[in-house]
């Protein structure tokens, strides 16, 4: 078994996890999807946009593209429609990006910049394992807010996901 | 590097995580500890109990051991009795996944009877571990949420922080 089947895994998660979480904020107001919650973002609009950003950003990253993008600007989108297609290339964009990876790239070491134009070098599994791991944080915090304002989305929990996976109802 | 290494990372971060919103707690009294909060178990207390009856539950059922009963927040020096149960949690978390082989990982590992949802239902072994992990991550962000409404920002719980600090180390 090598590791990168369990990255992998992460981000089927991750995909599966976000569109639970997008589903649920899809049945709020707009005056709700951007009401102050108290989350590290505000609001379930700007939690979802941080946790879109954040993968877009890092994937042009691993990608070895120089930050084209704040992530201020990137992360900026506020309409849920909008969010939702920005959402859907986030996940075909990494997709395309497991598919191709390696046992070999994962553990190669990345030399990027943040944004504010630090130099750093990570090996590349490591940076995806935060992303993951990112978007589960935001997602908890984002299920907070959806249930406080009387739409509960649900357990989120990883174990559901694989007997979803395994019964055929993941896409 | 192999699954089972990148499964230890990731047990060695959620012990690291664990242990700095243990650290935050120390701010707030057992009052606020113990206070009706907008999470999902009613208190910080409550979540640091239920996050740390998963971790002893299912390091039980990995080694067929028999489940020794719900932690507890023992009243008058509940962070405390949490701390004091925690660290054996961590202990043998550490020990069980250094022995691990990536062959055990593949190890068919029966979901619990006591929920309907999951009854009968076999995952791997490694499919359960990342449940664990996931599990803590999400009430850990409900726990540092509800440390920051009571006016005691957490610092950031990102891998790539703790993998800073273990670096520095």
């Amino acid at each position: 078994m090598s590791k990168l089947e369990l990255v992998r895994a992460l981000y089927d998660y991750n995909e599966y996890a976000n569109n639970r979480v997008l589903e649920t904020a899809a049945k709020l107001g707009v005056d709700e999807l951007q009401r102050k919650q108290g989350t590290s973002f505000e609001s379930v609009a700007g939690n979802l946009a941080h946790i879109m950003g954040a993968q877009v950003l890092w994937l042009e990253r691993w990608r070895g593209n120089k930050n084209r993008r704040s992530l201020t600007a990137v992360q900026s989108l506020r309409a849920l429609g909008l969010l939702r297609e920005a959402f859907d290339a986030s996940h075909a964009d990494l997709r395309v990006f497991l598919g191709n990876l390696t046992d070999d790239r994962l553990d190669a070491v990345l030399a990027y910049t943040d944004s504010a134009g630090t130099p750093y070098e990570r090996v590349l599994w490591q940076l995806m394992l935060h992303v993951g791991n990112h978007g589960s944080y935001h997602r908890a915090e984002t299920a907070m807010a959806l249930t406080a304002l009387g739409h509960n989305p649900g357990d989120l929990d990883y174990s559901y996901f694989e007997m979803a996976r395994e019964a055929g109802n993941v896409s | 590097m192999s699954k089972v290494e990148l499964l230890r990372a990731m047990f060695e971060y959620n012990e690291w995580a664990n242990d700095v919103i243990l650290d935050a707690c120390g701010s707030i009294s057992e009052e606020e500890l113990r206070g009706k909060q907008t999470i999902s178990h009613d208190s910080i207390s409550t979540l640091l109990v239920h996050t740390l009856a998963t971790q002893i539950y299912w390091l039980g059922r990995w080694r067929d051991e028999l489940f020794a009963g719900m932690p507890m927040a023992e009243q008058g020096r509940a962070l405390e009795s949490l701390r004091e149960a925690f660290a054996p949690s961590h202990e043998g978390l550490r020990k069980f996944v250094a022995g691990l082989t990536n062959e055990g990982l593949a190890k068919p590992t029966a979901m619990p009877e006591f929920s309907e949802r999951m009854k009968g239902v076999d995952l791997p072994l490694w499919q359960v571990m990342m449940q664990i992990i996931e599990h803590g991550i999400h009430h850990r962000a409900e726990i540092q949420s509800a440390l920051t409404g009571l006016g005691h920002p957490v610092q950031d719980l990102d891998y790539i922080i703790y993998e800073a600090d273990r670096a520095r180390a």
